[in-house]
């Protein structure tokens, strides 16, 4: 294999990975507090962060280039100093991070629904404070729920292009990830490359869609 | 701990009424009863710590678990209750001893705390410790809910409805279990329960609700044959629960039927029941419903219904058109018979009147 498509899937996987685990956390968190609490402005929240899921990728890849831009408000003359984000690999985890949290968020947060409340306060009678009835209780019994919310992040951070083409380029070695090298390659008629890459989204997407199904059918079986 | 105490005095607004609630218990085992949607189940979650809108006191060993006067409210973590919840609530992730040691963290170790060894042994759980919650009937998960609860150290334990979602199979399983906890540790509890028998087998006091406000309050052997509880209950599903002593029976396979001693083993009033599922020995509390107790103002003869008690009328109490006739037996045990307003008229009841009662052995329901 040539090594610029090494280089491509390399860039990829990391992106994804880091996008997912910088959104994991909080997108848990997120999701708890709009499955189980309710307070004002649940609503609002929730849209705001869900309102990525339907806005064209590139709009989204426009108001962070915006924001990260030099006179924006995360900019180096706003700041004093360069984040240094924008058209380098950092600059795709954040696009893919934005992209795919609304996903993990609506995920994890079905998953905290499906918890029956009532076993969360039996847990409190039997002596464990909020915080660790929601590390010992409500993350396990969530569990497989929120490993197909990782998943189907990691998924969406995989295939991110329009916001990531917008505010990281599509420079290869650089920021060249699969989505991107593909339109490249389609660009400049190269079928090969183009397959072998096709090839590739494909092996990954299914592998993680079957795993977040099985996860889902499968009973808890312990 | 003999004589707990626990204080209630709270209102909260429900759904469709309010809860307004006034009590003292002082006995070591209440009822709390009233028909489905009384208001039962959100006394317990105040109790508990479960529900944030109560406002008022609740005092339980002179600490103030709610005191809304002084800001006081104990978080449920903090308040040592061992809960167990109609449905029994297991943690369907971790099996029967995982479930049943959830609380361990908590037991108190200069405590004379029970050992997973007594709570099994107590409620019969040594084969199921490995099993998957998930495969449990619903008797076994009930005694695997009380385990856990038991095993917790609790300071007081709520049951929560522990026999009505059993069928009657089960409900014989699990009455026992409940007895023993009650007989054999002195942990103070409240149990709801919107059958009247079920609180009398198991609860010195019982505080009856109605849409969320006390409506009686009193022993659980002679409330529910006030007017008021009466004209709650109608008398329905009213069951005598009659504790007795099984004697041995002879040996001769024919014999049909067991007899048992009432209350004790010299009782000079004794129950002939039908035999199956009777252990061989040993205590047990024997279910009559009152409307299967035929009155006679003379000794039947040739009947075939084989016991015939001789009582005295106490007291004769109108349930909805119907009328509860209530007897003692002189070791001051209460038989209630529920009959028509037309037999009062014929048979020209009164109180002081002495009268047979007439039960058929096959109206015996056994809780062994």
């Amino acid at each position: 294999m040539e090594t610029s498509i090494v280089e491509v899937i390399q860039l990829t996987l990391q992106v994804a990975i880091v996008a997912t685990a910088i959104i994991l956390i909080p997108g848990i968190l997120i999701a708890y507090a709009l499955a189980r609490s309710s307070f004002k402005g649940k609503r609002i929240v929730s849209s705001i962060v869900g309102i990525t899921l339907v806005l064209p990728p590139t709009a989204v890849g426009y108001l962070l280039l915006q924001v990260f831009a030099a006179n924006g408000p995360l900019g180096e003359n706003t700041l004093g100093f360069d984040l240094n984000i924008l058209l380098t690999w950092k600059a795709a985890v954040l696009a893919a991070a934005v992209m795919a949290l609304p996903l993990v968020v609506r995920t994890a947060r079905v998953a905290f629904e499906g918890v029956d409340p009532e076993l969360e306060k039996m847990a409190r009678t039997l002596g464990f404070g909020p915080v660790k009835t929601f590390t010992h209780f409500s993350l396990p019994l969530a569990f497989r729920g929120l490993v197909a919310a990782a998943i189907l992040g990691f998924t969406r951070a995989v295939g991110e292009f329009g916001a990531t083409v917008i505010i990281a380029g599509n420079i290869p070695g650089q920021t060249q990830t699969i989505a991107s090298a593909i339109f490249s390659a389609q660009q400049v008629g190269n079928d090969t490359e183009a397959y072998v890459l096709l090839s590739i989204a494909i092996v990954i997407g299914f592998v993680a869609i079957f795993s977040a199904e099985s996860l889902s059918e499968s009973k808890l079986t312990k | 701990m003999t004589n707990p105490r626990l204080h209630l005095s709270i209102t909260s607004e429900l759904d469709r009424f309010s809860l307004d609630i006034e009590a003292d218990f002082n006995k070591l085992t209440t009822g709390i009863f009233g028909v489905s949607g009384a208001g039962k189940t959100s006394i317990f979650k105040c109790l508990a710590g479960l529900h944030k809108g109560a406002t008022g006191v609740i005092r339980f060993n002179n600490q103030d678990w709610l005191n809304s006067e002084k800001g006081v409210f104990v978080p449920a973590e903090h308040r040592r209750i061992g809960y167990v919840p109609q449905n029994g609530l297991l943690f369907p992730n971790k099996n029967v001893k995982e479930n049943l040691c959830i609380a361990s963290h908590r037991k108190r170790s200069d405590h004379s705390a029970l050992s997973l060894q007594v709570v099994c042994q107590l409620l019969e759980l040594n084969d199921l410790l490995e099993r998957s919650t998930l495969s449990l009937s619903g008797g076994e998960r009930q005694r695997v809910a009380l385990g856990r609860a038991l095993f917790s150290d609790p300071d007081l334990l709520l049951l929560d409805e522990p026999l009505s979602a059993l069928d009657l199979q089960l409900k014989r399983q699990v009455l026992p279990f409940l007895q023993r906890i009650r007989e054999e540790l002195s942990i103070p509890m409240v149990m709801i329960s919107h059958y009247p028998a079920e609180i009398q087998a198991l609860c010195d006091d019982v505080l009856v609700i109605e849409q969320g406000k006390n409506v009686a309050f009193g022993a659980a052997n002679d409330i529910f044959f006030r007017q008021q509880v009466l004209d709650l209950t109608h008398g329905e599903h009213y069951e005598n629960i009659i504790p007795s002593i099984v004697s041995d029976t002879p040996s001769d396979s024919d014999q049909s039927t067991s007899l048992l001693h009432i209350l004790s083993e010299n009782s000079q009033y004794s129950l002939i029941t039908s035999k199956t599922e009777v252990p061989p020995h040993g205590k047990l509390m024997v279910g009559i419903p009152a409307d299967e107790i035929i009155i006679a103002t003379q000794h039947p003869e040739g009947i075939s219904a084989q016991n015939i008690i001789p009582v005295t009328i106490d007291k004769i109490e109108q349930a909805s058109g119907q009328f509860m006739v209530c007897a003692s037996l002189n070791n001051g045990v209460m038989l209630n018979a529920q009959i028509s307003r037309e037999s009062l008229m014929s048979l020209g009841l009164v109180t002081g009147k002495d009268v047979f009662f007439v039960i058929k052995s096959g109206a015996c329901i056994l809780y062994s």
